[in-house]
């Protein structure tokens, strides 16, 4: 028998190398010929120009690429992000030929850390912030300090330490007369930061009571959707600069000092006034020529403090646990227990944002919440605001907690049940009593992952709940963004927290399963 | 002619074949013999409420359980059944003895026959261990006795002495016919040993395929114990 079976063993192994060789045979042609083709096609192909590019500037600067002609012409690589994050990006070694950045004051940080090359560098066009909101909003007749004193809406901005409309903005407000207080201290829990340019038209458009300060062109651009409101009476809005520079490590120099001075070409400059920029006097800047005061450190926003921080986070996730708990638990058990239709149906739209990412269930959530979205339809408004957190939360911790409990109902003999019916319980009594104690361990299980799962949530909830200090902002978005901000120290010590929080909660899962799994035996 | 105790008319559909019975008895003691698969689980799982039935009515003692066409259905915990698998199925989260009391009215400790029934099944040094720590066969006992310390109206025994080693199994079906006869208490068992079968059951039927070899009860075995035959 035995040796039988170590027979038919060998057998299936040597049947299982065979596969193996195959298989590495096969993937060794694949590489082969795979490497051949893309050499073949590089070879082939333009010349690759890769543009970092502030987001406010992206989409003109597309315009502006595909105007550009070249005898051999450019295959275009546009990166597009914050301009402190492009500048981070750079830094770190990420490949790029030329870096237009909003804001002079970063493409002089890049100079001084010898990234760009001396002298190809231009001052090409520049842009004028202005408050917005939604074209729905029903702010009319505005006026700051109403704003200020009486209102709950938000006040959105770009990240000041790496987005040059968020530094802008914060410049800008604290010109702003303060008879009314310290607007800082007055929007503590209502100051709403977005990640680029682009993210604070994104919340403004969502949120129809909020205020936003972007750039014009932002209004021009999305007219449809954002209006601008009347800033007479405040001070001047700044005017934010755009420069674009040839970068030290670029592959592509000719092409690149050709591109720079297309950008003050009279089709280009065409393009920039249509969109809303507006042009800069003094096209290339002198290098000995001082750009800016350049300030160090970056304007001071509020942050939530770590303590805050942590407890706002472990309080979101218990409440994301609770609810899905309450709402997964009874759904799992029934689809365990019961055939129904569209039983299958069910079951999979349950699991679904386990498998979507979470960018698309915020996505959707935000467009739910917004206004003509159905839940704002039927009056739920929790968009910037905690439980907007909390939901998001609850979305994607759901289908884990329910997708475990599931496993662990079914892992309970229903025939086990319905003997416990023979005895004379009614079937509430034998879910108490059967059903539930022999799948605590499983609820405990499927309860901490979910929690974990809400912690660390980040994808969605920045979406629809943004990134709040005080109010909004959780362990998750608080790394992004002191991340963003180049505040490193701080990301890895809120990072150390997570680990630490995510630490317990598996070692408290393990223990209470342990103890679940293993009723005592009496000696 | 007295009344039937058992009035059993139904028709089950299963992946393989339906279980399709009829049968009426006024014997109270039904043994049901058959190959393995053949529908005598289905049949006391019908009896015990565990299963419904397509179609056809179930009548213990005049009360019907029931009836397909007056929309009859009384659910197992209203019926009062004992029933016992075949393979034990005891809560691995309870003791022996929360097993044993498990049982809506289940009989207390202090009572005569809780006392007569644990004797009988050798229970009585399990009480305090748990169901993973029991053999094939104190688990099978634990779970009979759970079934009778209920007080049920009707016993079904499904392949009730499978689990137990030849000389238990003739001690404990000695002690088991004294213990039914004493509780008066009607039953229908399902084996496949002759030994079993005859010295509980007084009605004897064939089942094949989901069907009654005949309507009328076969005659019993004449040899209470015939040799071993545990071809399963």
């Amino acid at each position: 028998m035995n040796r039988r079976h170590g027979f038919d063993v060998l057998v299936r192994a040597g049947r299982i190398l065979q596969c193996a060789r195959g298989f590495a045979i096969w993937t060794g042609l694949t590489l082969l010929i795979g490497s051949f083709l893309t050499k073949a096609a590089a070879e082939q192909n333009p010349p690759e120009l890769q543009l970092s590019v502030a987001s406010s500037l992206s989409p003109v600067i597309s315009e502006i690429c595909a105007e550009f002609s070249e005898p051999d012409s450019v295959t275009w690589v546009i990166n597009s992000g914050s301009t402190g994050v492009l500048v981070q990006q750079i830094k770190a070694g990420a490949s790029a030929d030329i870096l237009i950045a909003a804001d002079p004051w970063w493409i002089e940080k890049a100079r001084l850390k010898g990234l760009i090359s001396d002298g190809y560098r231009t001052r090409f066009a520049s842009n004028q912030l202005v408050l917005v909101t939604s074209a729905e909003s029903p702010l009319e007749d505005f006026s700051w300090r109403r704003f200020l004193k009486n209102s709950r809406a938000p006040l959105i901005i770009g990240q000041p330490a790496s987005v040059p409309v968020g530094r802008a903005a914060v410049n800008w407000l604290d010109q702003f007369p303060n008879e009314s207080g310290n607007w800082r201290e007055a929007l503590t829990s209502r100051l709403a930061i977005a990640g680029d340019a682009r993210g604070v038209i994104a919340l403004v458009r969502a949120h129809p009571s909020a205020l936003g300060i972007a750039y014009r062109s932002d209004v021009v651009a999305a007219a449809a959707t954002i209006r601008e409101v009347d800033a007479s009476g405040l001070p001047e809005a700044p005017m934010v600069a755009y420069e674009a520079a040839v970068l030290r490590s670029s592959e592509n120099r000719d092409q690149a000092i050709r591109f720079l001075s297309f950008l003050s070409s009279s089709q280009a400059r065409a393009r920039l006034l249509r969109q809303g920029f507006s042009l800069s006097q003094s096209s290339v800047p002198n290098r000995s020529q001082e750009i800016d005061p350049v300030i160090e450190a970056p304007p001071l926003i509020p942050q939530s403090n770590l303590g805050g921080l942590i407890t706002r986070s472990v309080t979101f996730a218990l409440a994301a646990t609770i609810v899905s708990l309450i709402c997964a638990v009874p759904l799992a058990l029934a689809v365990s227990r019961y055939q129904f239709p569209g039983r299958s149906l069910v079951s999979a739209l349950a699991s679904l944002p386990l498998v979507l990412p979470p960018t698309a269930v915020g996505f959707l959530l935000l467009e739910s919440l917004a206004p003509r979205g159905w839940l704002n339809w039927i009056g739920v408004d929790l968009l910037l605001e905690p439980p907007g957190a909390i939901l998001a939360a609850t979305v994607m911790a759901f289908p884990l907690i329910y997708r475990t409990a599931l496993v662990t109902f079914d892992a309970v003999p229903p025939e086990l049940e319905s003997l416990a019916r023979t005895l004379g319980h009614r079937t509430a009594s034998v879910w108490l009593k059967v059903t539930f104690p022999l799948a605590a361990a499983g609820v405990w299980a499927a309860a901490i992952l979910g929690f974990t799962r809400a912690l660390g949530e980040f994808g969605a909830t920045i979406l629809v709940a943004g990134s709040i200090p005080h109010r909004t902002e959780t362990l998750a978005s608080a790394i992004y963004l002191a991340h963003q901000a180049g505040d490193d120290q701080r990301a890895f010590v809120i990072a150390g927290f997570s680990i630490g929080l995510g630490l317990i909660a598996i070692l408290t899962a393990e223990w209470l399963i342990g103890r679940a799994k293993s009723p005592p035996v009496a000696a | 002619m007295s009344l039937p105790v058992f009035e059993v008319e139904l028709v089950l559909p299963r992946s393989d074949f339906a279980v399709e019975l009829e049968m009426c008895s006024s014997a109270s003691r039904i043994g049901l013999e058959g190959p393995s698969g053949s529908g005598k689980t289905s049949i006391l799982k019908c009896l015990a409420g565990m299963l419904r039935p397509k179609t056809g009515m179930i009548r213990f003692r005049g009360e019907t359980w029931f009836d397909s066409t007056a929309k009859i259905w009384t659910a197992p915990n209203h019926r009062k059944v004992g029933y016992v698998p075949q393979t034990p199925m005891l809560f691995p989260h309870f003791s022996v003895g929360e097993n044993l009391n498990f049982g809506k009215t289940a009989l207390q400790p202090g009572h005569k026959q809780f006392r007569q029934i644990i004797e009988a099944l050798e229970i009585g040094s399990l009480l305090d261990r748990f169901p993973q720590s029991l053999s094939g066969g104190e688990a099978q006992r634990v779970s009979l006795g759970r079934a009778l310390l209920n007080q049920p109206k009707l016993l079904l025994l499904d392949e009730p002495n499978a689990s137990l080693d030849a000389p238990l199994r003739t001690r404990l079906r000695g002690q088991l016919v004294t213990l039914i006869e004493e509780l008066g208490l009607p039953l229908w068992i399902a084996s496949h040993d002759r030994g079993d079968l005859s010295s509980l059951a007084t009605e004897h039927y064939t089942i094949e395929r989901g069907r009654l070899r005949s309507t009328e009860p076969t005659a019993l075995p004449d040899h209470p114990d015939p040799p071993e035959s545990d071809a399963g």
